[in-house]
């Protein structure tokens, strides 16, 4: 095909990302180095409000109202900050106080464990919500991949090992948390586990005592990473059953014949085989999990468990501040290009060594 | 290959695999079963398994609340986003499988860099942008983001579906004399439905399902159901209200339900295309 | 019953617009849009001023739950698309600081006898009247009195004297948490500290600026309170917002609660409750005996922005149509309406009781959205144990500085 040719069919498709994909990541980094406010000076104010039954009540307060320029509009000013708002964002200096910070003794005076200089070197670094949102972003990555390979090598194999017309529904069902909607299986997750729901409401009727899930940390963490767990393993379950299909059947029969066992045979020759899948798996999920955003918002508890996508999501929506977020989104995407790099190399050179 | 589990193993293959459709389905089963229930009986203390039956929720959001605006809405964004998706989609993939030179190889790993971005990231530009341009809150705009959002997805599924098309057929056709656009549209798409129903599938789920971006763009009567269920979900407006957000949700899954039944086949195919073939 | 369904359902669909245009007299034509959150007493002014479209009058109103950020863009923007928007007492604020909002005082005096518009329905600033509220909410005490009753205890009228029933209720296992509490992290927990922190003398600003003031021993005493209050509490309570409290109430599982009047009503419906009328109203607990009670008063109400591109008589007119006379009258339980028509109910007691002895009405000043969202994000940390109460109040500080300065409020 001429370069010409090719330049025509892609045309559409590359003008669609570059137009709104590049040329927006162009406007969030001229943003993230500038700021806007309307101009404002502290006067003193008289104000009523109403309180009930027709009774109104008058404060005077010193309140900032808008200066305004001769026209009467309020002066609006436009500024370059530098790197101000990533200073904000990612707060180095307190990221530093966090680490330095002298943690020998406690406040009585007494000699401190490494344990708990540890944790309280945990606690300060993450009690910036950055980091922490970053913290908790990359745990749900490590944690949920080895848990969707295992998983889903385990339900691929098995449904593998069952008479065929079961097959059909057996998929069916499993695709089900992969295919509905994030922010409806999340909330059907977290129905399950409200206060009054059904699963905290069963356990403690069979005896296992009342269960707060909604408590602590570590119980939304977890409840977080479960469903992460169960959103995902369908994907990964489609692909390796899919690839089970491709194993070649006379390396299994030679296998046989040599006496390998059923382990064996697992070990040596279809895993092996499966490996670039697994790798696939790999790429799409730590891409997925880098951007975690409806659990932590259906979840509802920033306060125990943050995410970079939902951090950015809440500083644009909930502090209103284009330039404050466009800061935590550059930083995000820092964080997802340093992540994968090691896997867009490896995809570089394979796909370089087929074309 | 060999499916023989060694023989100790088969009570515990029924039981895992038993234990893991509960596990799947379980949780719509139950948002089901509550969504047809009055408030007091839905989130009761303890549960019930049985309790009266109520078609009010689904009333309400449907009939009081217009959420059939907001299904209307769905369709006219995914099957937007799914046709605008496809149509440049096949162009590019069908270019990439052909061209022979670098640049398409650096197209392919940039999308895959796009692919990785956070939603959000981009969306910080779409707001002030849109709002001066005065586009925002429109069905266009929303299509033509989730289009652009999914085209690095889009391009790499098609491109190793075409991949598989024999360019032996090209030149035949091209040597007949028809010119690129010709074969393209006269040869080469005859024989790729398969994959793109597999992709459009995709598309259609990606659209579909997204909240974030979706909630962001659109408003009031422009609201897709997905990004409408916050107004019922997050409003901590009352317990109806909630109970309405659970009859949205159920109403939300159905579709989809339907969807994975009649498409599973090309569902399974387009997950394992990529990652098998390519 | 399927066919009496379907024939309400078509009913519906064909009757409500012919009711419509009956008893609305409104000059001139064009269009409105108008946008507001989304809660029942606004569904109902939403419908009222749909009722005014006609031929030459097309009226569109967006209900949503984010009307707080949009109305925030809109209201920056070049030109609002938005004539008419809906807000409260910390929403006004930001908005009336940057220059943004019409005042109203030539349209009231204009249409005042048309619509008998009342003096408490208007908000003023300096000598302009920035917004029409139309009602009022405040958090106040419920409580089951049937429990209450039966171990004789008197209804508490100080936090003390909460703790002091909570904790026999706890002795008696009387029920399963004896407190319930908005407590949820972000902005409910915050305004639970507002409420207390008012109640017990503190200032949120440095007199005379917009630097901070609540890291202070007050508000180490505010939180030190609440965290015994959550004591009481479901090892959830984090975690819950309103309606998770409501319905927590609801299933009998709690005894008391500081909670919103504008739920009130919904504690009696069966369709939710297994506790129906056994649940009464008072007013909000206060810090130290014959102190003013710890909540804070929020009106909602109506303005016009200043960069609308419609025509703000109009827009006007459509609003006070929306909060006519007739529609409190004829819906007089929906809210505290502010309006003296409205017939106060039993479920108003708790606010009306409050409000008499003096809760103060929430702060409006344009920073302390800013200092709000400080608080919840950071109070969480003390609350949950991580943190002590004076490291969560000098993170929750600077938190305020860094975005004050964003904003320009502070240097």
């Amino acid at each position: 095909m001429k370069i010409k040719t090719f330049l025509a069919f892609v045309g559409p498709s590359v003008l669609a990302m570059v137009g709104l994909i590049a040329v927006p990541l162009i406007g969030v980094v001229y943003l993230s180095f500038h700021s806007s406010y309307v101009k404002t000076e502290i006067v003193e104010v008289k104000s009523s409000v109403p309180l009930f039954g027709g009774l109104t009540k008058t404060t005077v307060e010193k309140v900032p109202q808008p200066v305004l320029d001769e026209n009467g509009e309020p002066v609006k000013v436009w500024e370059y900050v530098g790197g101000r708002n990533f200073d904000t964002v990612a707060d180095p200096g307190g990221l530093v106080a966090a680490v330095s910070k002298d943690r020998s003794t406690t406040e009585d005076g007494q000699p401190t464990s490494f344990r708990q200089r540890m944790d309280g070197l945990y606690r300060d670094v993450t009690d910036i919500d950055f980091w922490g949102a970053l913290e908790f972003t990359l745990l749900y990555a490590f944690i949920t991949t080895p848990c969707i390979l295992v998983l889903g090598f385990l339900l691929a194999v098995l449904v593998n090992s069952v008479v065929q017309w079961i097959r059909g529904p057996l998929i069916f069902a499993t695709l089900l948390p992969f295919i509905i909607t994030p922010v409806v299986g999340s909330l059907s997750i977290y129905w399950l586990f409200l206060d009054n729901a059904l699963v905290a409401s069963l356990l403690e009727q069979f005896g296992a005592g009342k269960i707060y899930f909604l408590k602590d940390a570590i119980s939304i963490r977890t409840l977080i990473v479960l469903y992460g767990v169960w959103h995902v393993t369908p994907f990964a379950f489609v692909i390796l059953y899919a690839g089970l299909q491709t194993v070649p059947q006379d390396a299994l029969q030679a296998a046989m014949v040599d006496g390998a066992t059923y382990w064996q045979r697992i070990r040596y020759i279809i895993i092996p085989h499966l490996r670039a899948l697994f790798s696939f798996i790999i790429l799409i999920h730590l891409m997925d999990a880098y951007r975690i955003f409806e659990p932590v918002l259906v979840f509802g508890s920033n306060l125990f468990a943050n995410s970079l996508q939902y951090l950015t999501y809440y500083i644009l929506n909930f502090e209103d501040n284009y330039y404050k977020a466009a800061a935590s989104a550059i930083l995000t995407v820092i964080g997802i290009c340093i992540l994968l790099l090691p896997v867009l190399r490896r995809t570089y050179r394979e796909q370089k060594g087929v074309a | 290959m060999t499916t023989n589990l060694p023989k100790p193993l088969k009570p515990f293959t029924t039981a895992f695999l038993g234990f893991w459709v509960f596990l799947a389905a379980f949780p719509f089963l139950w948002m089901f079963l509550i969504s047809f229930r009055a408030p007091v009986d839905a989130f009761s203390f303890p549960p019930k398994l049985f309790a009266p039956i109520t078609l009010e929720h689904f009333y309400t959001v449907w009939i009081l609340d217009g959420f059939w605006k907001q299904a209307l809405n769905t369709t006219i964004v995914t099957l937007g986003t799914v046709t605008v998706s496809l149509t440049i989609g096949c162009l590019a993939g069908y270019g990439l499988s052909r061209y022979r030179g670098n640049l398409g190889f650096w197209i392919l790993i940039i999308a895959l860099v796009f692919r990785a971005m956070p939603h959000v990231v981009m969306l910080v530009a779409y707001k002030p942008a849109f709002w001066a341009m005065g586009i925002w809150n429109r069905y266009e705009t929303l299509i033509i983001v989730l289009v652009a959002i999914n085209q690095p997805f889009t391009i790499w599924m098609l491109r190793s579906f075409f991949v598989n098309i024999p360019e032996e057929l090209d030149q035949a056709a091209l040597v007949d004399g028809c010119n690129r656009v010709q074969t393209f549209v006269k040869v080469i798409m005859p024989v790729m439905w398969p994959g793109v129903i597999t992709t459009g599938l995709f598309s259609f789920l990606l659209a579909y399902n997204d909240f974030l971006i979706s909630s962001q763009l659109m408003s009031g009567d422009h609201m897709t159901m997905t990004a409408a269920l916050s107004n019922y979900i997050f409003s901590d407006d009352s317990l109806a209200k909630l109970m309405h957000g659970v009859a949205g949700a159920v109403s939300i899954t159905i579709p989809l339900i339907f969807l994975v039944l009649f498409f599973q086949r090309y569902i399974v195919a387009g997950l394992t295309h990529g990652a098998v073939k390519g | 019953m399927q066919r009496s369904l379907i024939i309400a359902m078509v009913a519906a669909l064909f009757f409500v617009p012919a009711i419509a245009t009956a008893g609305c007299d409104v000059q001139g034509s064009g269009e409105v849009n108008v946008i507001s959150n989304s809660f029942p007493v606004l569904e109902l002014i939403a419908n009222t001023m749909k009722k005014c479209s006609r031929g030459d009058l097309k009226i569109e109103y967006k209900l949503t739950t984010e009307h707080k950020e949009e109305t925030a863009q809109a209201l920056a923007a070049a030109s609002s698309p938005y004539d008419l928007a809906q807000g409260a007492n910390s929403s006004i604020a930001p908005l009336q600081a940057a220059g943004q909002l019409q005042p109203l005082n030539d349209l009231v005096a204009k249409y005042k006898g048309k619509y008998n518009i009342e003096d408490s329905m208007l908000i003023k600033i300096d000598n302009d009247i920035m917004a029409i509220a139309f009602q009022i909410n405040c958090q106040h005490l419920f409580y089951r009195k049937d429990l209450l009753a039966k171990y004789n205890i008197p209804v508490p009228t100080t936090y003390d004297e909460v703790l002091a029933a909570a904790e026999r209720l706890k002795k008696e296992k009387a029920v399963e948490f004896p407190l319930g509490g908005t407590f949820k992290s972000g902005w409910n927990i915050a305004q639970e500290f507002t409420n207390i922190y008012l109640a017990m003398g503190g200032e949120f600003f440095k007199p005379g600026t917009a630097l901070p003031a609540f890291n202070s021993e007050k508000g180490v005493t505010t939180l030190e309170l609440m965290k015994k209050l959550m004591g009481y509490m479901s090892p959830n309570a984090l975690a819950l917002d309103t309606t998770a409290v409501m319905q927590q109430f609801q299933q009998g599982q709690i005894a008391m609660a500081n909670l919103w009047a504008s739920r009130a009503p919904k504690m009696d419906d069966q369709a939710e409750s297994k506790v129906a009328n056994l649940i009464e109203f008072a007013t909000a607990p206060s810090t130290v005996k014959g102190g003013p009670p710890a909540t804070t008063l929020w009106w909602d109400g109506f303005f016009i922005p200043k960069n609308m591109d419609g025509d703000p008589d109009l827009a006007f007119q459509i609003l006070m149509e929306g909060l006519s006379e007739e529609v409190v009258k004829a819906n007089n339980d929906v809210a505290i309406w502010l309006r003296s028509v409205y017939k106060p109910t039993r479920y108003s007691k708790g606010a009306a009781a409050s409000a008499m002895a003096g809760a103060p009405a929430y702060p409006m000043k344009p920073q302390i959205t800013m200092v709000h969202a400080s608080i919840g994000a950071n109070i969480g940390d003390f609350m949950s144990g991580k943190e002590t109460a004076k490291e969560s109040l000098a993170d929750a500080e600077a938190a305020y500085i860094k975005g004050a300065k964003e904003k320009g409020y502070i240097k």
